[in-house]
């Protein structure tokens, strides 16, 4: 996982489409998928990139 | 339509979906206030704008703020402290992140902060807070409990405001109060001076002292001094000069001669010193000295008595002894009629100590002479009306007298044999001796009298006793049925 401060470098955000901070990108396994908001319940966001990886 | 636009469709819908789906993400997190940040796109490049503020300018408030402040996380850890906090706890910012701030501020500051946070919860708090330091003056703040969302968490805002100086004020005006409730209630007369000697404060009891407002006036001026031992070296303005110099005087006697009543005071002051070490005038407390010079007048006319009394009973003795001796014919003789009346003496001394030298009654008087002879024969004795007070020189004559005449009818008279008998009774006033009390020693029933041959001490004694007075004298009737002796006592002897 790399953790990366858009403020520093905000170009990223248009390369990876992200327009919400924070948002958590999952480039492999394709497809790509985006979790956006709060990221403080880990099941919650495990459970999210699992379910959407088996749809 | 081929197979393979078929499958390209498929590919398109599902990519439409993904991203439909990824925008209705992105709203929800919006509404659902889970986003801290969106990214715009500028004229030249992306911009980040922070949503619901931007911690640096939080962070930038938070350090031109005077009072220490920091903010929390729900579980009370520190995620940003302003630099007064941090100079005040004595540690970085790199220490106290991440910590419990409860940690942070020792065991009794550290409960105060968790109860403030736990009642914090929605509302803003606040509470008092005292951090204890070995040597210096305790530091007393307020802390104050905010609820604050930050980002996507609740956490709580913290400020410490320093109110030392107040909670210190308000001890001074404690001590203030009690200070002058002290000086308010003190019986001396207790004036404050300021450095020029102009009086500050002044308690009821300074009334004694002088006879109007002394506030706003110069000591030395409403209250001259003359101090007994200083040969009028020393006075009032010198002795404030000195007390504000640092020098305490204690104790010192003087006269103020403008007091409406009391003129003797014994004076003492010392330097009011009110912050640190800077006297900033003097308190001087007037204590009363009249009864205490009364006291030592009293005390020097009782020396006087004294000397006086002791010199006239070594001169009676001197007397007593040098008429025993002309009058009796052997040593033997001699000592038993000296000591006699000495003790005869002795104990009208003793009667008169013991009602302090005030005055005595004649009965009392008599009965010490008598009381040995009345044991054996209690009916050979009556003793009528002599409930009579009279002053010490007046007892001190007729105990003498008593004791002449006892001696003499136990050795020749009335009392030497059975069936004598002694009246001594009051006769009452002489108005020819100017009102003096008579009183009559009459015997019965002893052996026949004859007038003597010669006059011995004893009849000496009885005749001249009480000659110190017109109004007292004693003669004798030398009655052969029996001795009477007529006692005159001065009536201004007479209580």
């Amino acid at each position: 996982v790399e953790v990366i401060d858009l403020r520093k470098d905000p170009k990223l955000a248009r390369e990876h489409g992200i327009v919400a901070i924070p948002t958590l990108v999952r480039e492999l396994p394709l497809p790509f998928r985006k979790l956006i908001g709060d990221l403080s319940n880990t099941h919650k966001v495990l459970v999210n990139l699992e379910v959407s990886d088996g749809a | 339509m081929t197979r393979d636009s078929s499958s390209d469709k498929d590919l398109l819908i599902a990519d439409l979906r993904r991203r439909l789906a990824e925008a209705e993400e992105t709203l929800r997190a919006i509404r659902d206030n889970e986003v801290d940040a969106l990214v715009m796109r500028g004229a030249l490049a992306e911009e980040i704008f922070t949503i619901g503020g931007d911690p640096e300018s939080y962070r930038t408030f938070m350090e031109v703020m005077e009072p220490g402040a920091a903010a929390l996380d729900g579980s009370g850890r520190v995620l940003y402290a302003n630099s007064a906090l941090i100079q005040l706890l004595g540690t970085s910012l790199a220490e106290l992140q991440g910590k419990l701030l409860s940690d942070t501020l020792g065991i009794e500051a550290g409960k105060e902060i968790k109860r403030l946070l736990s009642h914090a919860g929605t509302t803003r708090q606040s509470r008092e807070v005292r951090f204890p330091r070995d040597e210096e003056v305790d530091l007393h703040f307020i802390a104050v409990a905010s609820p604050l969302q930050l980002g996507t968490t609740l956490g709580h805002a913290v400020t410490f405001t320093n109110v030392t100086e107040r909670v210190l004020n308000e001890g001074a005006e404690q001590s203030e109060h009690a200070a002058r409730a002290v000086i308010a209630s003190a019986n001396e007369a207790v004036l404050v001076c300021d450095r020029d000697g102009i009086i500050t404060h002044a308690n009821a009891a300074a009334s004694i002292v002088y006879d109007g407002d002394p506030i706003g006036q110069t000591f030395a001026e409403i209250i001259p001094l003359v101090f007994r031992d200083s040969a009028g070296v020393l006075q009032a303005d010198d002795m404030v000069a000195m007390v504000t110099n640092g020098t305490p005087m204690r104790g010192i006697e003087a006269v103020a001669s403008h007091a409406p009543k009391v003129k003797d005071y014994l004076v003492s002051a010392a330097p009011l010193r009110i912050a640190g070490d800077r006297i900033s005038g003097a308190v001087v407390t007037m204590v009363d000295l009249s009864q205490r010079k009364a006291a030592e007048k009293q005390q020097n006319l009782l020396m006087r008595e004294l000397d006086h009394r002791v010199k006239n009973t070594l001169a009676l003795v001197v007397s007593i002894s040098a008429r025993t001796a002309s009058n009796t014919d052997t040593v033997q003789a001699f000592q038993t009629a000296f000591s006699g009346r000495i003790q005869a003496l002795a104990a009208t001394h003793t009667l008169l100590l013991e009602n302090s030298w005030s005055s005595l009654e004649l009965y009392d008087i008599a009965m010490s002479e008598l009381a040995p002879y009345i044991e054996g024969g209690a009916d050979q004795i009556t003793i009528e009306g002599l409930n009579v007070a009279v002053t010490p020189r007046a007892a001190i004559a007729f105990g003498l007298i008593a004791h002449e005449l006892t001696t003499n009818a136990v050795k020749h008279g009335a009392l030497s044999q059975q069936g004598g008998h002694v009246t001594v009774r009051a006769i009452g006033r002489d108005l020819g001796k100017n009102g003096a009390f008579v009183l009559e020693w009459r015997e019965s029933g002893g052996p026949r009298v004859a007038p003597p041959e010669r006059k011995g001490f004893g009849h000496t004694v009885i005749a001249r006793s009480l000659e110190y007075s017109t109004g007292g004298s004693a003669e004798f009737d030398f009655d052969p049925s029996g001795i009477v002796c007529r006692i005159s006592i001065p009536s201004e002897d007479l209580c």
